[in-house]
């Protein structure tokens, strides 16, 4: 892998992020009303207004302000929440990493059954498997997190069925069993929402390799044919499902924030709603980061995984 | 305007007769049941709310649902029961002077805080000279009376200073945000949000903000270990997720309801839905220093062209009742049940506003921030009912924020506010009456006024502040700036093997230390 590809990518990765703490600064200074307004609702008079504006520091010129966050974030001090009072860090880590749980499944789930489906409908293209996968598929796309969770709940969680947990989760140290079963239902939601992307890239990759020069002649050549799909139409066909998988994380992470308040489940985006609509400076800028981190370093693994099934790619970069 | 279900709430009055006659036997069965619940293994209350609940800190930086545990974890020195009447609580007995400028409070022997150390009147005073210091922000810190100093002359005494006479102290020092702290709380204040301090009938197990609050039976606490032995708090927002962990037995109880959630509870087999009075309305600001609503004939032409219940009806979701355009509602002690309710009278407005010089009506804007959607719902309703004397009103909605940083008290435009019962009466009518001592958010004050709302919070003369509360109550009624036309009642819902789950008329206080779990909860071992 050429290292000038890598490092020119991280590189991006590091500026866009800078940039993306300045724009999210300036975006919550347009937003209307601050932490202090939302803390002292109506009981807020000017003086007190003014005095609570001073204890949080937002009294100060915004340069001043964003400057000295940038200048603690740097060395891992990322202040103290005004609507928690509580160190970010420390805040910000257990919904981080249950929301990590929470898209990490849904993302493998996406990408196994996508492909999966997606290659299956190829293969049967034109037949009753083909239509059945891209009606489910367009089925799911088609539908809002925001209905079908809620759908899912009465469906499988209510009575009479009463499979599931409507709502919550539970560490997986309390008992894996139960852990999963608090998943199912949100990673379902999520899961029914992206797959179509990924099946459609799949299967047009699929279905535009197979009818190609080189794969015709394996044929003719007298090659199995669950080798040539595996070996000759596979890697070639899902650098475009890969440039796919990688932008839907982007889109996960939107429905994370709305799977999460349905179903109750303690992650980052419930955080970050809490902090938005608080006006919580230091959490916004915090979870915000957290999520371009990993929007980042997901393309990043997408090019280099496109780069490893398709080295032409990489060499066009470097 | 379709009414709902109009068989709903009898239904749940006599449910919440029936709650009542089985929570008295309960109590005459306390010796037996308890006993075989727990030989059954630990009884753990699951109750859900919506919303945030960031934070247990009772002072500075808490939520509704803040409010709703905090009665669990701390103790006040006085407390309202379930009907709003206040009841000792740390403290046994107060008195005030004669001119009602200090209060003095005896305090409760043999209390203990959670950590083990004897609650004194040391507390007392650590707390609220806390809350007095404007460092500290204490939001409701006004909210408390004119208090300027605490002492506290030995262990089990407190005197409070006042800067003017204070009749209410007692209540006010009921409410939520003045639970008190022991003094090593506030010395570690900035660890308040996570870790409580307090003497109350349940101690913290685990706290995760804006997720899950546990919390265990206090077998040291003053009036009794709790029934319970465990609390699980769990914050749902989502409505469908909330009713069917209900139906399912993973919660047993939901803590805020609206309206129609409340309709589609009561229809469940097993599931109990409580409802009594409250105090909260939202109120359409009419700015009475400006046209057109400086003149009250037109003031009183949009009240009159108001159908009271219909709206009522909508904005509660047939949970509440109709109001008066005044705030004070049947929860409050000096309620006037004998003022006469306003009726729709469209003729009689058409006349004032050509007497006012609008014979074509006029165009008004009404803004309504996004939360609660009762707001907009409001403001909708008066719309389409003020067409009808020619009143044309547009609405712009903004965001909630927006809306409390560039509109809400700015004294420029009308606008619909949303308010939270108060402990008093005093309290509600002087925080949107009063020029100096509250916020005068109709821009309506006069020196009249606010004389009598003077003279009414100073006397201790029941007789006296009945009346001069009766008639500030028909001076905001005829005169005042504000539509307000409903009382939403509070709401509860729990699974029938809950005994005991308390709805309050005042505030949002949840104290579960008298809850017990009959046959039919499920075991949680």
């Amino acid at each position: 892998m050429p290292v000038r590809f890598f490092l020119r990518r991280v590189a991006f990765g590091v500026t866009s992020l800078l940039v993306l703490t300045v724009v999210i600064f300036l975006c919550t200074q347009l937003l209307p009303g601050d932490a202090a307004t939302v803390l002292l609702g109506d009981t807020a008079t000017d003086q007190a207004l003014e005095e609570v504006r001073r204890q949080l520091g937002l009294d100060r010129p915004l340069p001043v302000q964003y400057l000295s966050w940038l200048g603690n974030a740097l060395q891992g001090d990322f202040g103290r929440s005004m609507a928690l009072n509580q160190s970010v860090s420390a805040l910000v880590w257990p919904p981080f990493l249950a929301s990590l749980q929470l898209a990490g499944i849904a993302f493998v789930s996406v990408a196994v059954l996508g492909i999966a489906m997606g290659v299956a409908a190829a293969l049967a293209h034109g037949r009753k498997t083909d239509w059945a996968v891209l009606t489910v598929a367009y089925g799911g796309i088609s539908v809002p997190e925001f209905v079908l969770g809620p759908l899912l709940i009465l469906i499988f969680a209510s009575p009479p069925l009463q499979l599931l947990p409507s709502s919550g989760a539970v560490s997986f140290s309390e008992g894996p069993g139960d852990w999963l079963r608090h998943m199912i239902l949100p990673t379902a939601t999520l899961c029914a929402v992206l797959i179509a992307h990924v099946v459609r890239q799949t299967r047009s990759g699929v279905l535009a390799v197979s009818q190609s020069e080189y794969i015709r002649a394996a044929r003719l050549h007298g090659l199995p044919p669950g080798r040539v799909t595996l070996r000759y139409i596979l890697p070639n066909a899902l650098t475009t499902a890969v440039a796919v998988l990688a932008l839907d994380i982007g889109y996960l992470m939107g429905s994370v924030v709305v799977v999460e308040q349905i179903f109750a489940y303690p992650g980052l985006g419930r955080l970050m709603l809490f902090s938005i609509s608080s006006r919580d400076l230091q959490l916004v800028q915090a979870c915000t980061l957290l999520i371009g981190t990993i929007y980042i370093f997901a393309n990043l693994v997408a090019d280099l995984v496109q780069g490893w099934l398709d080295p032409r790619i990489a060499e066009r970069q470097a | 305007m379709t009414k709902p279900n109009s068989t709903y709430r009898p239904q749940a009055l006599s449910r919440r007769s029936l709650l009542r006659t089985s929570a008295a036997a309960a109590g005459g069965l306390a010796f037996g049941l308890p006993s075989v619940a727990r030989a059954a293994g630990t009884s753990t209350l699951i109750v859900s709310m919506a919303g945030d609940m960031p934070s247990l800190d009772p002072m500075v930086r808490f939520t509704a649902n803040s409010w709703r545990v905090s009665p669990n974890l701390y103790n006040g020195l006085t407390r309202f029961d379930a009907d709003g009447t206040v009841q000792p609580d740390l403290a046994t007995s107060w008195e005030a002077d004669a001119e009602t400028q200090s209060w003095t409070f005896t305090l409760r022997e043999g209390v203990l805080f959670h950590d083990g150390e004897a609650f004194t009147s040391a507390d007392v005073k650590a707390t609220f000279d806390k809350m007095l210091d404007p460092e500290t922000s204490a939001p409701y810190r006004a909210e408390m009376g004119p208090i300027t100093s605490v002492d506290a002359p030995d262990e089990l005494t407190v005197i409070f200073h006042l800067s003017a006479p204070f009749a209410d102290l007692p209540s006010t020092l009921a409410t939520s945000t003045a639970k008190i702290i022991s003094a090593r709380g506030i010395a570690d204040f900035e660890n308040i949000t996570v870790k409580p301090y307090g003497t109350g009938p349940f101690r913290l197990v685990s706290f995760t903000p804006n997720d899950r609050l546990e919390l265990e039976a206090n077998p040291d606490y003053f009036d009794g270990r709790p029934e319970l032995d465990r609390i699980l708090i769990r914050l749902l927002p989502d409505t469908t997720a909330q009713i069917t962990a209900l139906r399912n037995k993973e919660v047993d109880a939901i803590a805020d309801l609206d309206g129609s959630t409340a309709i589609d509870l009561a229809s469940y087999e097993g599931v109990e839905v409580q409802e009594v009075p409250g105090g909260n309305f939202n109120n359409l600001v009419l700015l009475a220093d400006r046209p057109p609503f400086s003149d009250n004939r037109v003031r009183e032409a949009l009240k009159l062209c108001i159908d009271r219940e219909a709206l009522a009806d909508v904005l509660t979701e047939s949970a509440g009742v109709v109001a008066n355009d005044h705030p004070v509602s049947e929860v409050y002690r000096y309620f006037d049940a004998d003022l006469p309710m306003r009726t729709p009278d469209l003729e009689k407005a058409k006349a004032l506003l050509v007497e006012a010089g609008y014979p074509d009506g006029f165009e008004h804007k009404i803004v309504v921030g996004a939360n609660p959607p009762a707001r907009e719902k409001l403001a909708v309703l008066v719309q389409a009912m003020a067409q009808q004397i020619g009143i044309n009103f547009t609405i712009e909605k903004m965001d909630n924020s927006r809306f409390l940083s560039t509109v809400w008290n700015k004294g420029t435009e009308s606008y619909v506010g949303n308010y939270v019962t108060r402990p008093t009466a005093d309290l509600i009518l002087t925080k949107l009456y009063h020029a100096e001592l509250g916020i005068d958010e109709g821009r309506w004050a006069t020196p009249e006024s606010n004389a009598i709302l003077e003279e009414a919070r100073a006397t201790t003369d029941e007789a006296k502040r009945s009346e001069l509360y009766a008639q500030f109550q028909e001076m905001a009624k005829n005169d005042g700036p504000f539509i307000i036309s409903a009382f939403y009642n509070n709401l509860a819902a729990n699974n029938d093997y809950v005994i005991g789950f308390p709805v309050h008329r005042i505030g949002l206080d949840m104290p579960l230390a008298k809850v017990t779990l009959a046959d039919g909860a499920p075991s949680r071992g």
